[in-house]
């Protein structure tokens, strides 16, 4: 696609592909920048990463299958794990590849998976961390964090950092708790739990799974939380300056701030609840079409 | 119309953006990147053509999201008297697995965003063998939601055509799907298939 | 003698069209300071931005029969350019590319190649190469290159009220960025 693709560049080491007997162990090391990119590709098993003090990537690979080819490719700047499972089709082939893998503290994660497990702990790069049915764990720290599953549940535990978050489920459960600064969020049917302080935006919706924040607003946060039938439960730490704008299609929405709804348009069903709590200043839009809409200070 | 109203809380302009807009809007590469574009092009006097070249799968999967989201968000933003006839999508045939969803004659999606999406499930039909049966499950399942929500959307819509919320719940759930879709297809695919 | 005539862009499509590659040239000339400049923007990578400009003019090339004149070519050309950024962006390889939210904004240096004028305010290309994705793309696209929040939210395939909250959050960052405010 590109005439200069840095992956073809002249210190790219030999990809090596191992066929593997059946429980093997491969052990790889590879002397890596700080902040260097690790990539990692697996089908069925798990996918462990945990940071270390030293500038090197070690990968333990437990295979199970003979049929699976493992892939380490390295860089100073990037390196590349796959397990590659020919002709994959499910029913065949539930032998596991388990990945465990230690990166400089400061690398960037990029991690797809089909149904192995994700856990990340302690890296403090940006990481983008994706499967279809397998579990996603991490932390966040200063850099954006992305954590999607399909039918995985999805956790991101914050631990005092503003890195930008953003999970997204489809049938999982996506909890947060703990973060700082950004939040992001889709779910079809599964459930966001998420816990923010000194949101300057949170951007959430879902198709009819519920959505539960709590959240402290800076002055001029930005809160956009939409589903067509679930449940968005609203707690705002208090004081809350604020201006809201509140729509629903046919659902109820409640607050305990004394404010009442009101009909859209006596031509057309719908409430909409628009009001300024405090000094005003964040802003809070809420959209349901059949859900319930519930925002309180407690 | 059921909008909310925000015009009269919009900020002005502010001084931040003014000093943006007076950054130079051209900025040149450091090498001349003619040559290499000629090249890609082909021979001299080749007339363009319909676009033939093929896209890594996953990547294709990708900037069809991107692409389709676009066009049904301008779509949106048409007058929606104006709109395109709507479509609805027919039921696959019988014995297919995975059932798409159906936009009601209410949604205003056209048939190229069909289209679009149908491209993009062929690809994903062809991944779900490599899926549990329980992810497939679970899949079927969501995509019964989004169908729900698809057909409750598409009730209101008949009560409020003009809300620019409604459609931007459906939008949303067509992107839902999409997003399924390329989610599942660009996992299949690993790293080596990509470019 | 009379200075040579510079043919519109409607002339040059037209002669494109029929295969003549040098009025695609011409084109390119023309345009690719604004392509280029828009998507070094959006990416903050100097070569990620020329391999999306190539990708944006090869797109082009293939798709000008179907370019009806209803946008400038400018905006028309921005919108293939938007959009492989964007597919860049979503695949794994733009993944390894995706910038990150560097305070010092180190990841772009104009002033290295010393195309932009003197008095050009570098703080604020840095404040805006520092931008998550999300808010600098509508930086890029309203604050610097004009597009309405409408254009802007059908060009990066969004709803203009995300448009909108992504450039309230992007102007609280460039305010606390630059210094000119305490971030709260």
């Amino acid at each position: 696609m590109s005439i200069r693709n840095p992956w073809l560049a002249a210190a790219i080491l030999a990809a090596i592909a191992a066929p593997a007997a059946a429980q093997q162990t491969i052990t790889k090391r590879a002397s890596v920048a700080a902040d260097a990119t690790v990539e990692v590709s697996n089908v069925q098993g798990i996918v462990k990463i945990t940071a270390w003090d030293k500038n090197e990537v070690e990968l333990v690979a437990e295979l199970e299958s003979d049929k699976d080819e493992l892939e380490f490719e390295a860089t100073p700047r990037k390196v590349r794990i796959e397990v590659d499972r020919p002709n994959s089709r499910y029913g065949r082939d539930q032998e596991d590849a388990n990945l465990t893998v230690r990166v400089p503290r400061g690398a960037r994660l990029i991690v797809d998976t089909v149904s192995a497990d994700v856990t990340v702990a302690d890296v403090r790069g940006e990481q983008d961390l994706e499967s279809v049915s397998g579990s996603v764990g991490t932390q966040a720290y200063d850099a954006p964090v992305k954590a999607a599953s399909v039918s995985g549940d999805v956790t991101v535990t914050g631990t005092g950092g503003k890195g930008a978050v953003k999970v997204e489920n489809v049938s999982g459960t996506a909890t947060v708790t703990g973060v700082l600064g950004s939040l992001e969020g889709e779910v079809v049917s599964g459930e966001i739990h998420a816990t923010i302080a000194a949101a300057e935006l949170i951007d959430v919706n879902s198709v009819s799974g519920d959505i539960t924040v709590n959240a402290e607003l800076t002055s001029t946060a930005s809160v956009d939380m939409e589903s067509v039938s679930g449940t968005i439960t609203l707690k705002i730490k208090p004081p809350v300056n604020a201006d809201f704008d509140i729509e629903s299609f046919s659902g109820d929405i409640e607050n305990c701030f004394g404010q009442k709804a009101r009909d859209t348009s006596k031509f057309t069903p719908g409430s909409e609840l628009s009001f300024t709590q405090g000094n005003g200043g964040a802003r809070v839009e809420l959209q349901t079409l059949s859900g319930e809409i519930r925002v309180c200070d407690r | 119309m059921s909008t909310l109203p925000f015009g009269p809380r919009n900020p002005p302009e502010d001084p931040l953006l003014a000093k943006a807009a007076e950054l130079p809007k051209d900025v040149m590469p450091q090498r001349d990147l003619w040559p290499a574009i000629a090249a890609r092009i082909g021979q001299a006097g080749e007339p363009p053509a319909k676009p033939a070249f093929r896209w890594p799968l996953a990547l294709a999967a990708a900037f069809l999201v991107a692409s389709v989201s676009a066009l049904l968000t301008w779509s949106l933003l048409r007058d929606p008297q104006r709109a395109s006839p709507p479509v609805i999508a027919e039921a696959p045939t019988a014995g297919a697995d995975i059932v798409p969803v159906r936009y009601g004659p209410n949604s205003g999606i056209s048939a190229a965003e069909i289209a679009a999406r149908d491209a993009l499930l062929s690809q994903f039909r062809d991944a779900l063998v490599t899926l549990k049966p329980e992810t497939r499950e679970a899949i079927q399942k969501n995509l019964a939601v989004m169908q729900a929500a698809a057909d409750e959307i598409d009730a209101a819509l008949a009560k409020d055509p003009a809300s620019g919320m409604l459609q931007g719940m459906l939008a949303g759930t067509y992107k839902q799907e999409l997003s399924l879709y390329s989610t599942v297809v660009t996992k299949r695919d690993g790293l080596t298939r990509r470019t | 003698m009379p200075a040579p005539q510079v043919e519109s862009s409607a002339e040059l499509v037209r002669r494109a069209c029929r295969g003549d590659m040098g009025a695609f040239e011409d084109l390119y000339r023309q345009h690719v300071g604004r392509v280029y400049g828009l998507c070094l923007r959006m990416t903050g990578q100097p070569e990620s931005a020329e391999d999306l400009a190539q990708d944006t003019f090869v797109s082009a090339w293939r798709s000008l029969p179907g370019y009806e004149g209803r946008s400038s070519f400018s905006t028309w050309l921005h919108r293939i350019a938007v959009n492989a950024v964007l597919a860049r962006r979503r695949s794994p390889q733009g993944r390894n590319e995706i910038s990150m939210t560097d305070d010092s904004g180190e990841q772009m240096d104009f002033e290295a190649e010393g195309r932009l004028d003197e008095a050009t305010p570098i703080d604020i290309e840095r404040a805006i190469a520092s931008l998550p994705p999300g808010a600098r793309d509508i930086v890029v696209l309203h604050g610097i290159y004009g597009y309405s929040h409408e254009e802007a939210a059908e060009m990066l395939g969004v709803a203009v009220g995300t448009c909108k909250a992504q450039l309230h959050r992007a102007r609280h960052l460039m305010r606390a960025r630059m210094g000119t405010e305490h971030a709260t």
